[in-house]
């Protein structure tokens, strides 16, 4: 099979989720993992089968009887080999579209004598790291704009810290998305296709009648309103249940089905306001004409921050789902395309590049409504001592289940404890009993550090580090992979720039299942 | 064996305090969820696992199902992934069997069958199939967790008889389906076949006085060019030139080599063919591949879903086995309140109130539920049309050998409709497959029933039918199921939302679940607890009812 069309059928599932320009934003991508753990193999896994560009494995350690337990990359010959070399063997097996490398030193040795190793990499994944070189990695990546994301299991515990630059996202997906239809200032468009088409609704047959676009019945209904009302438009909650009721007078009794006058009473809340810029996106749009940046986003947003400024109207959304025959559908969608043309106007001025290719304007237009911009705190500033963490882990503490806060702080011990004395807390069995007046230590420490220490009663209870303890760093795989599941899904988001990523903390608790999302 | 064994189990076992030695598991399919859930399942210590998998593996399969390589192509997926799984690092007792079938085929997969098992894991890719699966392990009394994944989403739920709501009662909404009035019959040559589809003439379309009438497509005055260049274009719309030439040149393949293992020429049939109809009707044309998805329903699928449902599937069997277990083995005193229904969610984020999984208390069983009661429905549809064959046929409410009886209970009269295979077995005369339902010898009305029954799915219950004439873009179908839990004055109560660390907006999650199930187009949802059923991950093109 030529391998074009090899490609386009492997990627197929995924190609309708994240378009092409998704793909492509996969395949330019480079990342490097940083030990090839059970989570770090299994979330480079998920990255490497939809076909990331190439992968780099940094990782001193060799394969050992408990990489054979939980590692689903290493073979029984590879024991005591480099696990580098290993997991890159296998992990390439996988695609051969992707190329995968590998060095077989500890990412301190690696940077000690070569500094810039990291500069060239589109992501970073770190696993298991102790909590010295995570700050190492973490400050040159936030100096190079290079996303980083942490991973740490620990027996049933999972941890994910993501640290991107300044990240912009256009296709956002929100699980509401703004509904509209420009009922209240309909295109000229628009009106000229009711006019032609639908111009009476009562003397429309009832076959034609049933597949009227709610959108036209809202239309009328809205027409019908204003002309009772001096022209104006309904807009307390008063006005609009007046335009439902209009809209219940449409009905044809005798009808089996008025599923579109169902979809107009639904819509109607909605669909009847003003399609202006919400609080959210006004900010981002005030910051855009600051920006030094030549990121084609920021310039994109400087043209809507003009355009919206002269229409107070955000550009088009895409045209929703409706009880509609094709061909009228097919019609209304050609009028309710995104605004592109009055942006390109803006982008093509003197000062900025060349416009933007159509595709990506279209888009940006078309996700206008909800654009969304994530500013991280940095790694190093969670780390350092006086971390704004506390009200955070304070309100976590108080909820239902502070489970995944108690780890987060135990992870945190347990690295001062591993700094200390070189293992991790309970690592052979005879340590289990004797480690933890240590740990407990370092829990009370890290307390302090975090700002919990006014916390009464202690917030990690001693049978918490008794279970932490028991553990003994354990990297169990279903841990780790569901952990690789979480991290590439967050990798794919942060590179696609589709969908918003988590800010910034993923908190996993096997035992009981519950997750939480923290910003650390 | 390695030392590395011992440390695994030790591992398991502390951690989760269950004993997994002798425990058989069945891990139902081999595809997306599948090749995760036993690559976990085998690196969590467990030593006997069956699979079971009818499927062979396609190219699409490969940016998920990773235990499978280009060179595996058109292999048993279920021997691919045993084989693959041994070539890595395991215990010296695990055992793994592999079968290439259908989890239907209940000569070889019946209740006799699943009784050699601790516990079934559903990974799934029809709604059919879990039905089945779902009705054998309530009547054998095995736990079963059921999981599906459709791009971002996906969700993991125990079910357990008497314990648990069915899987039946969630998914009772059958798969969406299209009317496809255009492309019936079976003719003899391309070119008849052609003038069939875009000769004119169309009835059963709506009337065209008010817009522009559909446009006749003449072969003989277009300029055919290469079909075979043409249909290597996928992302570009053919011209109605090229759609005709590639229908001609599919339509020929198609029927001259009917072995064709590869679905391109059905492909490049429906792409020109829809084309076609597209020209004839004025819509604009589409390209191959928006048309696939278009026809194919194409259920969207990536690897990191799978990994984080297959890992929750392992974690939620852990529980019930570990409560089995300290319950002496008796299911029916084992508690399941560790268990939740988990939700994975694609707006894992975002707002801090969004969280990646939502955690539910699994639902009680449905008191009426037909599937574990036998309680009576109630089925609508035009019961002059409608006969038992083609209910049987259509896979009406997912049985698979069904037994049906239709009994006016009121005059204690019976007579026998349907036996046992698809094709209604018995002898002629004795059956009135073939009978629209309105001249059955029993006639319909009030105490008349359909008593179904099979034995392969150990299920009975009773339908009664009512005459009505339904609307076809609403139900193309041609008939509406009315469960009888549904007739139940109230809804059943919504799962109780909890575990929730962020302590508010649990209003909203709850929210945001049904949110992305709808969009999903998963689960219509049915009632204020239906939850989220997500259907698929699906592979094949499914094109024509």
């Amino acid at each position: 099979m030529a391998p074009d069309n090899e490609k386009r059928k492997r990627y197929d599932r995924q190609l309708r989720l994240w378009g092409e320009h998704g793909q492509a934003a996969m395949e330019d991508c480079s990342v490097c993992l940083l030990n090839g753990t059970g989570a770090g193999t299994e979330a480079l896994k998920n990255l490497v089968l939809p076909g990331i560009g190439s992968f780099t494995v940094v990782d001193g350690a060799v394969v050992t009887e408990a990489d054979l337990g939980n590692n689903f990359f290493v073979e029984q010959r590879d024991l005591r080999t480099s696990r580098a070399a290993c997991v890159t063997r296998l992990l390439q097996e996988l695609n051969e579209h992707v190329s995968g490398a590998f060095v077989a030193e500890d990412i301190a040795q690696v940077l000690s004598s070569r500094p810039d190793f990291l500069h060239s990499f589109g992501l970073v994944i770190a696993t298991q790291l102790p909590s010295r070189e995570l700050c190492e990695v973490a400050r040159i990546c936030a100096d190079r704009s290079i996303p980083l994301i942490a991973l740490h299991v620990h027996g049933f515990f999972g941890y994910l810290r993501l640290a991107l630059p300044e990240h912009v996202v256009v296709e956002s997906h929100p699980a509401h998305a703004m509904l509209d239809l420009r009922v209240l200032a309909p295109p000229a468009e628009l009106r000229s296709l009711v006019a032609d088409r639908f111009a009476s609704l009562a003397a429309l047959p009832d076959a034609e009648f049933s597949h009227v676009p709610y959108v036209v019945l809202l239309l009328h209904a809205v027409e019908e309103w204003s002309a009772a009302h001096a022209g104006a438009h309904p807009s307390s909650y008063a006005q609009k249940k007046e335009v439902r009721a209009l809209l219940e007078t449409y009905r044809r009794p005798h009808l089996l089905s008025d599923t579109n006058i169902e979809e107009a009473l639904a819509a109607a809340n909605t669909a009847l306001s003003r399609p202006e810029p919400s609080r959210d996106l006004s900010s981002l749009l005030a910051s855009a004409r600051g920006q030094r940046t030549l990121l084609s986003f920021w310039l994109m947003a400087a043209s809507l921050q003009a355009y919206v400024a002269g229409t107070r109207l955000v550009p088009l959304g895409a045209l929703p789902d409706m009880t509609a025959d094709t061909a009228t559908y097919v019609q209304l969608q050609e009028h309710h395309q995104p605004s592109s043309r009055s942006l390109d106007l803006e982008t093509s001025r003197p000062r900025a590049p060349p416009p933007q290719s159509s595709p990506e304007l279209t888009r940006f237009c078309k996700n206008a409504p909800h654009l969304a911009v994530l500013r991280f705190r940095s790694v190093e500033e969670e780390y350092a001592a006086d971390a704004p963490v506390a009200a955070e882990l304070t309100r976590a503490l108080a909820a239902d289940d502070p489970s995944c806060a108690i780890l987060y702080i135990l992870l945190r011990a347990s690295q001062a404890f591993a700094a200390q004395r070189g293992h991790a807390p309970g690592f052979a069995d005879a340590d289990v009993e004797s480690d933890m007046p240590a740990l407990r230590l370092c829990v009370a420490e890290q307390l302090k550090r975090l700002g919990l220490n006014g916390e009464r009663p202690c917030p990690v209870s001693d049978d918490w580090v008794a279970e932490y303890c028991r553990w003994g760093g354990a990297e169990t795989h279903n841990i780790a992979s569901v952990l690789g599941g979480v991290a590439a899904q967050e990798a794919i988001k942060a590179v696609t720039r589709q969908y918003v990523p988590l800010n910034n903390t993923f908190l996993f608790n096997g035992s009981n299942g519950v997750t939480a999302v923290y910003e650390l | 064996m390695a030392s590395h064994t011992s440390r695994r189990t030790q591992d398991v076992e502390s951690l989760t305090g269950c004993d997994l030695k002798g425990v058989r598991v069945l891990v139902v399919g081999a595809g997306g969820i599948g090749c995760e859930l036993v690559k976990n399942l085998v690196l969590s210590g467990f030593e006997h696992i069956t699979m079971i998998d009818l499927d062979t593996i396609d190219y699409s399969n490969l940016n998920r199902q990773f235990l499978f390589r280009a060179a595996d192509v058109n292999e048993s997926k279920a021997k691919v992934a045993k084989k693959a799984v041994l070539a890595f690092p395991h215990a010296a007792s695990l055992s793994i069997d592999a079968h290439l079938g259908n989890i239907k085929d209940t000569e070889q997969f019946g209740p006799d069958f699943f009784k050699t098992f601790n516990i079934v894991l559903n990974a799934l890719d029809n709604v059919d199939a879990r039905r089945h699966v779902n009705r054998l392990c309530l009547s054998v009394g095995i736990p079963l967790i059921e999981s599906g994944t459709e791009g971002y989403v996906g969700q993991v739920r125990a079910i357990v008889k008497g314990k648990t709501k069915c899987f039946d009662v969630c998914a009772r909404q059958v798969q969406k389906t299209f009317p496809i009035c255009t492309i019936r019959n079976h003719p003899e040559k391309p070119e008849l076949l052609f003038k069939k589809l875009f000769g004119g003439e169309e009835t059963d379309l709506v009337l065209w006085e008010k817009r522009r009438p559909p446009v006749k497509v003449e072969l003989a005055k277009l300029a055919l060019p290469d079909a075979a260049a043409t249909a290597r274009e996928e992302q570009r719309a053919w011209s109605v030139e090229e759609s005709a030439a590639v229908l001609l040149a599919s339509v020929e393949r198609i029927f001259t080599q009917r072995a064709s293992e590869d679905d391109d020429d059905a492909m490049d049939f429906v792409a020109a063919a829809a084309n076609l109809r597209c020209a004839t009707f004025h819509i604009p044309l589409q390209s191959r591949w928006e048309i696939k998805g278009i026809a194919g329903r194409i259920i969207h699928a990536i690897a990191t879903t799978n990994a984080v449902i297959a890992g929750f599937i392992v974690l939620e069997a852990f529980k019930v086995l570990r409560s089995v277990q300290a319950a002496g083995g008796d299911l029916s005193k084992a508690s399941i309140d560790a268990c939740r229904y988990c939700v994975c969610n694609r707006h894992l984020s975002g707002p801090k109130e969004n969280q990646l999984l939502l955690r539910m208390r699994l639902e009680a069983p449905e008191p009426k539920c037909y599937v574990c009661t036998g309680s009576t429905s109630t089925l609508e549809l035009d019961t002059a049309s409608f006969t038992v064959r083609s209910l049987v046929v259509i896979k009406f409410l997912s049985f698979n050998k069904p037994t049906i009886d239709l009994t006016n209970e009121l005059a204690d009269k019976t007579v026998l409709l349907w036996e046992g295979e698809d094709e209604g077995g018995g002898e002629e005369g004795e059956l009135h497959g073939d009978k629209p339902l309105d001249s059955l010898p029993v006639k319909l009305g009030p105490g008349v029933v359909l008593e179904v029954e099979d034995t392969t799915q150990a299920l009975k219950c009773k339908i009664a039918l009512t005459h009505t004439l339904l609307d076809k873009e609403e139900h193309p179908s041609g008939f509406r199921f009315i469960a009888a839990a549904d007739e139940a004055a109230a809804g059943p109560p919504a799962p109780a939302e909890e575990d929730s660390p962020g302590g508010d907006g649990s209003r909203k999650r709850r929210k945001v679940a049904e949110g992305d199930a709808a969009v999903a187009g998963a689960e219509p949802s049915g009632g204020a607890g239906s939850g989220v059923v997500v259907a698929d991950d699906d592979d094949d093109v499914i094109m024509l009812e």
